[in-house]
């Protein structure tokens, strides 16, 4: 039931966020404080949500999965609701609408990863989808906004259409909508149909996570959007869609769990191999770490492909060690771009001696993409990378611990320009100490899970047990 | 005891950076009592260590859903390095007094909190933590604090050694997961993993295991050919970068071949062996050449490097007691010498503004102490009996030539000997004597310091073997008894 107050009141406070807006005369901070305090609220709630086991109204499957999923997305959602005070007055097309669907994004995702019917699914998905086209489009009267967004909304659609058909063709192979009911249907034998079926789905989820070779809106919506869309487009749909495949593959297709596996990991591996190397010529900080997100999915969906509980929760730990230090990444530059630095290497020149706390909290985010040990994104590609040993995959386990020292060659580009070039304007920066608070946050807890991984892991692990035992 | 020498460097540097100190006036001094303090307690393991195999072993539960624990603990092999580790790092924060940046005396300690974990680690999960950790203090000591061409060099460093190191990462967990079948559970513990050593070599894909060890361990020793990032990093690197560079991060190479891929892979090890020595042959005939012809004095330091571990190696290749004797023993007393040559270099080339041997002559007219040290200096890395090179090398080459796989190679290394020692006689000659040019202040109070714990060492580890091969016996000889059980 916990879960079931969480969903509605993520979907009753975004409507009163929205309604309200006008009435506090776009009071953004009032609305923001307002949406903090929701989040926050849902966080505990998904805590809690933890341990239950219900399905409510046979469709929304109240368990760890989806507490697990309400914590990450609220936590998610939150900071980027606390990142957006450092700048409330230039929430020029509305605070209102902007939190709104904050938190409907948010709600999207928890209904799609609970979903045990494709149709909540859908909605999910949908309702998740249009909170990041509209929140990549809000700065409407910027050019590289509403281009980003268009081409993002565009191809969004299509991927949508993609997963209706897949659905549609799993419909009429095994003649349900219910996920349990689908599994068993394929358990004496999977048609052709449902395998078309779940490979168009999977096409539509893969452009939704950003795997090659459907990633081709991902460095525009990324450069579009402010870095606080951005913060939101890398963290709360790539929680809610990765959560949600594995509850597709977990809960409905698990008779063609291997052969799907072996999908997704082509998927992985063109992701972790081209977006480490297109991410290594960009100067643009945006559009960079837009193509190393790429490379990321690519080894998160190799933790999905091994599969399992040690390969889902190696992807769910992915997970929050990229929501950490890449969300932690884009808050960063929505702090130095409040401050007036444009997010590029050009201008992040000397950030260190500028602001130099902010900058060595930058170090620590990027190391913990780079995948530096001491931080979260470390133990993160080890646990992907034992899961793919588990599984037995040592050629695709060799090219993926290459492309790693890509990683390292580009974001130590970045720390390389914040660190020892000279800056232009040699003037310290004032930047929002409750911008640095949310960065610091990140980075601390990038630090902690590096070290101390445990408690994390196996809340995780546990998850994933629960999950796929039942 | 030994998390603490792992865990307080790491603390301290925390201290540091938290701690607002503009010009590092506190920064330094702590570093230097931090890593003074580290060197004593780490002296006081050493002695305190009583052989043979692992003493002070520690464990914690780390991550047990990998089967990857906390598990520490030292034995004759690697103290030495352990202690060499926290003295150097106490030389190269006294060789920096001059610098006003706090950032610059966190990383040397980040840098000696991870050195130690990783000659202390007997967990690879651990192990490989500790190992790619040095690379990023050393990158930004390299990039931001080197020479002209720092960035370049910085990089390469960072992006030879990952290469490596990554690689290794894959045969880590490859041979973790093979021996699961015969441990019945997943544990990249170093003891398990022996258990399993066995079962390991029937493996198909045990040489290509020994390899993904073998290359990050070739890399960072260096040898021929994965040695060209050396040059660069040595020669760009600030003196106290250089000194910790060629002290303890080369040791890390040939500390690994010897505690995984000897300790784990003996079979394979034997295998290719004849591929090491021939390797080893080249490193000293080649780095010796490359020596002899450098005009700039660091570089030339740093490429006699690799000839000094090219007798490294073929101790190791040899796969005898007495070659693994030399092994270890030309290794600490490169750390020591090495490390010396190069604060020398730095102190010299503070004064002088160039590291061009054409533009230096009569040092040691000028300078008495600091033109004595350089002697000193230059000697040990020629293997002057009497100074600590030339015990390992001596026993490298004996091992050499009684190894099976070593012995038609061995020859050649002779060599190598003799164009070094031409080499460091041509420099002396250049450098050292002749008339003096102008007057240089000599060696300060606190340059003195730093000097004299590496020139007593070099001395003492020259004349009293036996401060050393006890402990290093203690070490092998548990390690080759398993190794022979296995062959």
């Amino acid at each position: 039931m916990i879960t079931f107050l969480a969903v509605v009141l993520l979907a009753v406070g975004g409507m009163l966020v929205a309604m309200a807006a006008p009435l506090l005369d776009r009071r953004a901070d009032v609305l923001a404080g307002v949406t903090v305090a929701i989040f926050g609220v849902t966080a505990i709630m998904g805590a809690l949500a933890y341990s239950e086991r219900v399905l409510i109204l046979a469709s929304l499957e109240a368990g760890p999965l989806t507490g697990l999923a309400l914590v990450l997305l609220s936590v998610a959602g939150l900071a980027v609701a606390w990142s957006g005070l450092t700048r409330p007055q230039s929430l020029k097309g509305g605070p209102g609408e902007f939190y709104a669907f904050l938190l409907w994004g948010v709600l999207g995702g928890v209904l799609l990863v609970g979903a045990n019917n494709l149709l909540l699914f859908f909605l999910g998905l949908e309702l998740s989808s249009y909170a990041t086209y509209v929140i990549a489009a809000y700065d409407r009267d910027r050019r590289e906004s509403a281009e980003g967004a268009t081409k993002y909304m565009v191809l969004g659609a299509l991927g949508s259409a993609f997963l209706l058909y897949g659905f549609a063709l799993i419909y009429a192979a095994t003649g349900s909508i219910y996920l349990d009911a689908i599994r068993q249907s394929l358990a004496d034998g999977v048609p052709t149909l449902a395998r078309v079926g779940f490979a168009l789905a999977l096409v539509g989820l893969g452009f939704k996570l950003a795997l090659v070779p459907f990633h081709a809106w991902v460095p525009d919506a990324y450069q579009g959007a402010r870095p606080l869309g951005g913060a939101f487009l890398a963290s709360v749909p790539k929680i809610a869609v990765a959560l949600g495949l594995i509850t597709l593959l977990g809960r409905g297709f698990f008779p063609m769990n291997s052969e799907a596996g072996g999908w997704i990991l082509g998927l992985a591996f063109l992701s972790f191999v081209l977006g480490n190397l297109w991410a290594l010529p960009q100067e643009n900080i945006k559009r960079l770490l837009a193509y190393s997100t790429v490379g990321h999915m690519g080894y998160l969906a190799l933790g999905l492909a091994v599969g399992g509980a040690f390969g889902y929760a190696s992807a769910g730990f992915y997970l929050l060690a990229y929501l950490l230090a890449g969300a932690g990444a884009f808050f960063a530059l929505e702090a130095a771009e409040a401050a007036g630095v444009p997010s590029t290497l050009e201008g992040w020149k000397g950030l260190g001696r500028r602001a130099p706390l902010l900058a060595a909290l930058v170090a620590l985010l990027f190391l913990s993409l780079a995948g530096v040990p001491l931080l979260a994104g470390f133990l993160a590609k080890l646990y992907v990378f034992a899961a793919a040993a588990k599984a037995g995959w040592y050629g695709v386990l060799v090219v993926a611990v290459l492309t790693t020292v890509l990683g390292y060659f580009y974001y130590f580009k970045v720390l390389a320009a914040v660190f020892l070039d000279a800056p232009k304007d040699a003037g310290a920066l004032n930047v929002s100490p409750s911008a640095v608070a949310l960065v610091f946050v990140f980075a601390g807890l990038s630090l902690l899970f590096g070290v101390w991984p445990g408690a994390a892991f196996s809340v995780i692990e546990r998850a994933f047990s629960v999950f796929l035992g039942a | 005891m030994v998390s603490l020498l792992i865990a307080l460097p790491f603390l301290a540097a925390a201290i540091i950076g938290l701690i607002a100190d503009d010009r590092a006036a506190f920064a330094k001094r702590f570093a230097a009592g931090v890593s003074g303090l580290l060197t004593l307690f780490s002296l006081a393991i050493y002695f305190l260590y009583r052989g043979p195999g692992f003493a002070f072993e520690e464990r914690a539960s780390w991550m047990p859903f990998l089967g990857a624990g906390y598990h520490v603990g030292l034995d004759g092999i690697s103290l030495p390095f352990v202690v060499l580790t926290a003295l150097l790092t106490f030389v190269s924060v006294l060789a920096s007094w001059k610098k006003e940046e706090k950032s610059f005396f966190a990383l040397l300690l980040v840098l000696q909190g991870a050195i130690t974990g990783v000659f202390a680690a007997l967990d690879l999960i651990l192990f490989f933590f500790f190992f790619e950790i040095t690379l990023v203090p050393m990158y930004f000591v390299i990039a931001v604090w080197g020479y002209e061409n720092r960035r370049y060099a910085a990089i390469k460093f960072l992006l030879y050694s990952l290469v490596g190191s990554v690689l290794m990462l894959a045969a880590i967990l490859g041979t973790a997961f093979f021996a699961q079948e015969t441990l019945g559970r997943l544990s990249f513990d170093f003891f398990d993993l022996q258990k399993a050593a066995g079962a390991i070599a029937t493996l198909p894909a045990a040489g290509l295991l020994f390899w993904g060890f073998a290359l990050a361990f070739l890399i960072k020793l260096p040898s021929v050919p994965v040695h060209t990032w050396l040059p660069h990093a040595h020669t760009q690197a600030p003196t106290a970068g250089s000194i910790l560079l060629a002290g303890v991060l080369l040791k890390m190479g040939g500390y690994g071949l010897i505690r995984f891929n000897l300790g784990l892979f003996p079979t394979q090890l034997e295998r290719f062996a004849p591929w090491l020595a021939i390797l080893a042959v080249i490193s000293i005939i080649y780095g010796g050449y490359v020596t002899l012809a450098q005009s700039d004095m660091k570089r030339m330091i740093a490429n006699s490097s690799v000839n000094h571990m090219g007798y490294v190696l073929l101790g190791i290749a040899s796969m005898t007691t007495i070659g693994l004797h030399g092994a270890v023993y030309q290794m600490v007393a490169h750390g020591i010498i090495t490390g010396l040559m190069f604060l020398m270099i730095g102190l010299l080339s503070e004064r002088t503004h160039t590291r061009e041997m054409s533009k230096m002559r009569g040092i040691y007219a000028s300078m008495p102490m600091l033109g004595g040290v350089m002697w000193l200096g230059m000697l040990g890395g020629l293997g002057l009996p009497g100074l600590a090179g030339f015990l390992g090398e001596f026993q490298s080459l004996w091992g050499g030539f009684l190894g099976e796989a070593t012995r038609p190679w061995v020859w050649f290394a002779v060599f190598g000997i003799v164009i070094l020692a031409g080499a460091m006689l041509w420099a002396i000659q250049r450098v050292l004597l002749g008339e003096k040019e102008r007057d240089y202040p000599d060696l300060g109070a606190l340059e003195l310091a730093a000097v004299a714990p590496l020139v007593v060492l070099a001395v003492l580890l020259g004349l009293v073997p036996s401060l050393l091969t006890p402990w290093i016996d203690a070490g092998l000889q548990p390690l080759l008894a398993f190794v022979r059980g296995l062959l």
